[in-house]
């Protein structure tokens, strides 16, 4: 990996641990959906500190460059992310939606009662 | 002088087998306080409940909320809060809806909140008594162990589900996110200078039902509260 792409790295790492450490301070995240963020600025700053590891990976898996494994892998952990939300936003339009149900119902039981 | 005023606060989901039993025992031990004693009164939080939690309680005319939606026990937990800073209760505990806990050793730990003027005191299984070995035990010993490393306290029995709360613990849990009825908020309030003791209880093997804690959450469970305490607790 070139200095460049390293630097890069460090900064966006540095960065985003900031934000993280920013939104959890202020109560705007909740310390389980925050692991993974912290997670993945650990291995951003890993790569960018130890570029042996990236490169010792990519020659594993037989890709050419470093730099195309470290694409790969994000590519990859925002999928599963991405998926992990999805379910997790599917989960939360069905509890809305029995929610507001539920409240409609006992608003309209109460209307019942009282006239 | 005025008594305070003591909230237990129930969760259950699913807990149709055990409430009524867990009622009981606390109307059956309110009877018999004694003046010294503050007020104690109850609240169930029904978490959504399939089962028949909700009939049960209104058919015995229980004093519950009923959430409409299931919230895990952290959103129950802080309903229970809300309803305890609402109605003005000086102390709130942390009760299970399984009948695992025993009331009896209630006045032991308001007694001790009091006395040393505490903001959380737990209902601990290991003060005088030593601490099993095994499997069991391992979870908790690991706990014990972040929240030493963190903090320097030692607390002996982090993952205890009883703990008395007083009024200022009351009206911080209503305002913040991130702060469930767990080990990890134990450890979080004592970095920010909370009062902690431990008072010495027995607890009852679960009688009937099933815990929102399984074998199989086991894992995650431990691996949420150590990167918690461990890793998130620093940026808080």
């Amino acid at each position: 990996m070139s200095p460049t792409m390293r630097v890069l790295l460090l900064i966006a790492a540095f960065l985003m641990t900031i934000y993280i450490g920013r939104s959890l301070k202020k109560s705007r995240l909740q310390i389980n959906d925050s692991m993974f963020w912290i997670f993945m600025s650990f291995i951003l700053i890993l790569f960018a500190v130890f570029p042996q590891i990236p490169e010792w990976a990519a020659d594993l898996a037989g890709v050419e460059s470093p730099v195309n494994l470290v694409y790969l892998l994000m590519i990859f952990l925002l999928i599963v992310r991405n998926f992990l939300m999805t379910l997790r936003i599917s989960k939360l339009e069905d509890k809305l939606r029995r929610l507001a149900g539920h409240v409609a119902i006992v608003e309209n039981e109460e209307h019942e009662s009282s006239t | 002088m005025n008594k305070d005023r003591v909230l237990l606060l129930i969760p259950a989901y699913n807990e149709a087998e055990n409430i009524e039993r867990v009622v009981t025992e606390i109307l059956e031990f309110r009877k018999n306080l004694d003046e010294s004693s503050p007020t104690v009164d109850y609240v169930i939080i029904n978490d959504g409940s399939a089962d028949d939690t909700a009939r049960i309680c209104t058919e015995n005319g229980y004093n519950f909320v009923d959430l409409a939606v299931n919230l895990g026990l952290a959103g129950a937990f802080a309903t229970g809060m809300e309803y305890a800073l609402r109605h003005g209760y000086d102390y709130a505990v942390q009760y299970d809806g399984d009948g695992q806990h025993d009331v009896h050793y209630l006045p032991d730990m308001y007694k001790m909140a009091k006395e040393q003027n505490l903001n959380i005191c737990i209902g601990s299984r290991f003060v005088t008594q030593k601490k099993p070995g095994g499997m069991r035990m391992f979870g908790s010993n690991i706990i014990s162990a972040c929240i030493k490393l963190t903090t320097g306290v030692r607390v002996k029995d982090p993952t205890s589900g009883m703990r008395l709360y007083d009024r200022k613990m009351i009206e911080s849990f209503g305002k913040r996110m991130n702060m469930g009825p767990e080990p990890d908020t134990v450890a979080y309030l004592l970095r920010k200078g909370a009062r902690i003791g431990e008072c010495q209880v027995t607890m009852r093997e679960r009688v009937a039902g099933e815990s929102y804690l399984n074998v199989f959450s086991s894992a995650k469970y431990m691996f949420n509260i150590c990167s918690s305490i461990l890793i998130a607790q620093w940026f808080r």
